[in-house]
């Protein structure tokens, strides 16, 4: 069986016996950053957190930065809401375009998806872009273009329910990020805390879910720094993509298409493998 | 979210694809998703895809800061052992 990568990596292995599944291992391993930080100085840790992660960077730190500001200790200053939107977006999409055509046989939307990630850095662009990027693929709605084809073909093959209404709802949930930036909504998040005793807690809305920070400072320093990722949640345990598979699995190649479709449902943000073995 | 290590482009190669070598180990990535990569540019991968280019003074200093916080050493350690 194949290694999780320490620097961040999951892999899912299970037995299929008689169309089901059972010996269930979900392995999630994602990078120290919490424990690297401490013993810094706030500011020099906050400053550190969107170098250490590839992938939601400006959520991270405003995450650190809002936990920062609970725990009675102001540092940095909070990205433009569009910022946010742009990367919430860039996950969205990479899902969409990328990942979710291999699963009906088609190839990966690379050229769209490039050339809209050239408009991340100037809010209008990235505005233009993506209207023009959705015009393009998903014409008449989150059910139209390739992703109508795609649950056309889904849907011939037997695939489970779930596998069609996830597809939908990550293409809804594009246009509802397209809106949401459009209008200039304020960016989902929130915090809590107790200044008195130096701990804070911050949560900012990801593609993926809620991302939470925890800062416990001592003599100004960081004594304690907890990341705690949607994928951590999703991912603690195979309940999650059980929930996602079709009731009878007539083969171990078809419960391993069953298990990645399901994992990639449930999108984590590190990269993963599926292994099945027949029993 | 991966760690976001630096990884220097050692070779460009047909069809957006490029070599890198992270820590001695080499290996295949795309570089559909950035623009004007050259050999000698560092680039944060994701999925086998640089994600970001960066030059190589940030490039130095960031893996400074990742193998002084200790994040650098397991990573590499990996990519040798998947070799």
């Amino acid at each position: 069986m194949s290694a999780t990568p320490r620097s961040g990596g999951l892999r899912v292995c299970a037995r299929w016996q008689e169309g089901e599944l059972d010996a269930w291992q979900v392995q999630l391993v994602r990078p120290p950053v919490g424990r690297a930080l401490v013993g810094l100085p706030p500011e020099l840790a906050l400053a550190r957190i969107p170098l250490y992660y590839s992938l939601c960077a400006h959520a991270q730190q405003e995450a650190g930065r809002l936990a920062l500001l609970a725990a009675g200790c102001a540092h940095g200053t909070p990205p433009e809401a569009w910022r946010l939107w742009g990367e919430c977006l860039h996950e969205q999409l990479w899902r969409l375009l990328l990942d979710w055509p291999a699963q009906w046989g088609d190839e990966p939307l690379r050229a769209p998806f490039a050339r809209w990630r050239a408009s991340l850095g100037e809010r209008a662009c990235l505005k233009a872009a993506t209207r023009a990027l959705l015009t393009e693929l998903l014409p008449d709605g989150p059910e139209s273009g390739f992703v109508a084809r795609g649950l056309a073909l889904l849907q011939a093959e037997g695939a489970a329910p779930a596998v069609g209404a996830g597809l939908v709802a990550r293409a809804r949930g594009v246009f509802e990020q397209l809106a949401a930036l459009e209008q200039d909504q304020p960016y989902p998040l929130g915090m809590d805390g107790s200044p008195g005793e130096a701990c804070g807690a911050a949560w900012v809305h990801t593609a993926r879910g809620a991302l939470r920070h925890h800062v416990q400072l001592a003599q100004g320093r960081v004594a304690e720094w907890r990341v705690d990722a949607p994928t951590d949640r999703n991912f603690a345990d195979e309940a999650g993509i059980v929930k996602r598979l079709p009731v009878w699995l007539p083969s171990p190649a078809r419960a391993r298409q069953a298990v990645e479709r399901a994992v990639l449902l449930l999108d984590p943000c590190v990269p993963f493998t599926v292994e099945v073995v027949n029993a | 979210m991966c760690l976001a290590i630096p990884t220097r482009v050692v070779e460009l190669l047909p069809d957006h694809q490029a070599l890198v070598d992270l820590g001695g180990v080499r290996k295949a990535i795309s570089l559909e998703l950035v623009d004007g990569v050259v050999v000698g540019d560092y680039v944060i991968l994701h999925v086998g895809y640089a994600l970001t280019r960066l030059d190589p003074e940030e490039a130095r200093q960031t893996l400074a800061l990742m193998a002084e916080a200790g994040l650098l050493e397991q990573a590499l350690g990996d990519a040798r052992e998947g070799a």
